[in-house]
């Protein structure tokens, strides 16, 4: 009998910028129902890593394996199944909070977009901000929107960069909250993140990386 | 202001000044000799621009020769000015027109200095800079409309004023909202364009055989208009305690970045802080909570987002007199390249939705489909516009390519995807690279091509507007269209 292959599998990823090795041979794999958090220093390629996997940069060696088979961020099913908050995530400033979520739920074709944006928006604490456009958003508001954008479409593995980055204290309960509760709905997870009692709240294996 | 106060705003240039001198680079002698470049170059640079328009004057007078070209020639120096007004009150009121900077904001405004005499030397310097513009623009229109050399001046002096009193007007409107200037902004804006029509069609006032005014009286027109611009100046510098510091700050800011964007050559970046800006101003919005599913989805947002962007869409509808004018004054096929320059221009407003995803990848990663299909449904909406609005140009292009109807309108359609390609063209072009190789320049290092990236979208409309111009038939525009299709496949489908 074969053994299922992990959701993602990540085998002797390498990135280097010109004459500096940013990530040597990293190895990780993140099961189904459960998460890993990437911890480490600053410079010790946290999120360059994540940057691979999610298809945002080009690894110099390695393999990365969704499912068994090789990720392409170009495939259509990776782009279903895969949910990214980074970093680098900006707004149409012409659109409200609830018309990004809207735009979002409909290009994934999801059903009952309505209800489903409104929970969304209710769960992450912007439902009085609905009408806003971004530019007048909070740092720790439109973090909310942007971790609200993974949880308003199709997903089987999360991948998160320091989602607790400007979050209060009440936000970051309710993230670790949310995130066990995709947990146990059969999610994957991948997170890199500075805050322990996050990592703790949440991560069922912690990869710590060195320092360069 | 009382005698404390004036000592302590004095007291606190004079601290400024000896931070300044502290901290100083560069000797007399350096500063001597960029002074006599910067008089050097300033000079030959005006002594070109006269001679530029001396020629043009000189040409157009050989050529403007009917009774209809001169009555349009003799119009266009008043539509001139009219316009000149209405951006100036309309660029005063985005930027302020009085403003300081940020760290001005912070450290010299929370302080209790008199704000007036804070502000004084920046009104002085809005009313200097809206004067100068207004007076060249009066000047240059006037030569070129024809006017002899007592009228230019006069022309010259009153606009000088106009312009002075209609920043002054957005300074005095600067500590309210500023719906005066915005009804007053958009007047200006619809005579220029009633103006523009009139031309347009051939129906304007006759172009006096002589001079329309005695000196005498034109004198006194510009008198009466200086007098009317000092009194405005006394009024907006009495003002200035009054503005508040939210008022003064973000057009600072807006200055600094534009500035920052434009020493780096980057015109999109303009452009995003212009947008970025326009919107925050607006702060909220009606949802809209609709539409339908799929790539369709980004289409049907761009529709939305006419429906929030009328002004956008006034100007784009409004600008399509422009061709009708260019044939009113029997310049040919030139019609196509100034139907497609007109519209790469009004028309980069409807493409938001493509800017916005091509410089945020982490947006793009959000949706279930290829960043090229999320650019190409982008343009859907702004492509619809291109080719409504070519058609709505389709007898002034009949017109001046000679054409049948038929091949008409497949120019018009080839000439509306040339200025959608060179939309994209613009949009979508990456930033400069500073983290690659870079050039030495006296204005230091620069990356390689950074001097063309001011041709983006400039150079697809010329490339692909070529063939009409060459050959304004069937075959020349369907070589148009193919071109204009390589390029959005090329911009679009880049990854």
């Amino acid at each position: 009998m074969s053994k299922t292959p992990p959701l993602l599998r990540v085998r002797g990823l390498h990135r280097r910028f010109g004459d500096l090795d940013v990530i040597t041979g990293l190895d990780l794999e993140v099961e189904a129902g459960r998460a890993l958090a990437i911890t480490g220093p600053n410079g010790s390629g946290k999120s360059t890593a994540l940057r691979c996997i999610a298809g945002a940069d080009e690894p110099t060696d390695g393999t990365i394996e969704l499912d068994g088979a090789a990720l392409d961020e170009r495939s259509a099913v990776v782009r279903r199944d895969l949910a990214v908050v980074m970093d680098d995530m900006s707004f149409f400033p012409d659109l409200s909070v609830v018309e990004h979520l809207d735009l979002l739920a409909r290009a994934h074709s999801i059903e009952d977009v309505e209800s489903v944006v409104d929970a969304v928006l209710t769960d992450v604490g912007l439902l009085a901000q609905a009408g806003q456009l971004p530019g007048t958003l909070s740092s720790g508001q439109r973090r909310r929107l942007a971790l609200a954008t993974a949880f308003v479409r199709p997903r089987r593995l999360l991948i998160l960069d320091e989602p607790e980055q400007r979050l209060d204290a009440g936000g970051l309960a309710w993230l670790a909250d949310r995130l066990n509760a995709e947990k146990r709905q059969g999610l994957g997870i991948l997170l890199v993140s500075h805050d322990t009692s996050l990592v703790e709240a949440v991560a069922d294996d912690v990869l710590a990386l060195e320092g360069r | 202001m009382t005698r404390a106060s004036r000592r302590e705003v004095l007291e606190l240039r004079r601290q400024a000044r000896e931070w300044r001198r502290g901290r100083a680079d560069t000797t007399l002698m350096e500063v001597l000799s960029d002074a006599y470049i910067a008089l050097f170059a300033t000079t030959m640079l005006s002594a070109m621009a006269i001679s530029a328009i001396h020629q043009t004057r000189l040409s157009i007078t050989d050529s403007c020769t009917t009774a209809e070209c001169s009555d349009a020639r003799f119009s266009s120096a008043w539509v001139c000015i009219a316009a000149m007004l209405a951006v100036t009150l309309a660029v005063g009121r985005v930027v302020g027109p009085v403003q300081v900077s940020p760290a001005e904001g912070s450290w010299l405004l929370s302080t209790p200095i008199d704000r007036a005499a804070v502000l004084r030397p920046r009104l002085a310097l809005v009313a200097v800079v809206g004067a100068l513009a207004s007076g060249g623009v009066g000047a240059i229109a006037s030569t070129l409309a024809g006017f002899g050399p007592p009228a230019i001046g006069l022309v010259a002096a009153g606009a000088m004023a106009s312009g002075l009193g209609a920043a002054m007007l957005a300074a005095l409107a600067q500590p309210r909202n500023g719906w005066l200037t915005r009804i007053l902004t958009w007047v200006l804006g619809g005579v220029t364009w009633a103006a523009l029509v009139l031309i347009a069609a051939d129906v304007m006032p006759s172009a006096p055989t002589s001079a329309p005014w005695t000196t005498a009286a034109g004198a006194a027109v510009t008198g009466a208009l200086w007098i009317g611009a000092l009194a405005l100046v006394i009024a907006g510098a009495r003002a200035l305690s009054r503005i508040h510091r939210n008022r003064l700050v973000p057009g600072g800011a807006l200055l600094a970045n534009l500035s920052g964007a434009l020493a780096g050559l980057d015109l999109t970046m303009m452009y995003d802080i212009l947008v970025a800006q326009k919107w925050l101003v607006r702060a909220t919005v009606r949802p809209v909570r609709s539409g339908p599913k799929g790539p369709w989805a980004l289409v049907w947002r761009d529709v939305i987002r006419l429906r929030r962007s009328v002004p956008s869409l006034l100007i784009l509808a409004s600008a399509v007199v422009v061709p009708y004018l260019v044939d009113a004054v029997d310049l040919g096929t030139l019609v196509v390249l100034a139907g497609a320059l007109t519209l790469f221009v009004t028309g980069v407003p409807l493409c938001s939705a493509l800017r916005t995803t091509s410089r945020n990848p982490g947006l793009v990663r959000c949706f279930p489909m290829p960043a090229s299909t999320v650019r190409g449904a982008c343009l859907v909406v702004p492509a619809a516009a291109t080719v409504l609005w070519s058609l709505a140009a389709l007898p002034p292009v009949h017109a001046g390519t000679s054409a049948t109807w038929g091949a008409s309108i497949s120019i018009a359609v080839a000439m509306a995807m040339a200025a959608l390609a060179a939309m994209a063209r613009w949009l979508l072009a990456p930033p400069p690279n500073y983290s690659q190789g870079l050039l030495s320049s006296p204005a230091g290092g620069i990356p390689p091509g950074l001097a063309f990236s001011l041709l983006r979208g400039f150079d697809v409309l010329i490339l692909s507007t070529a063939p009409i111009l060459i050959s304004p038939t069937s075959t020349g525009a369907l070589v148009s269209l193919l071109l204009s299709a390589g390029v959005l496949g090329i911009v679009v489908g880049r990854d």
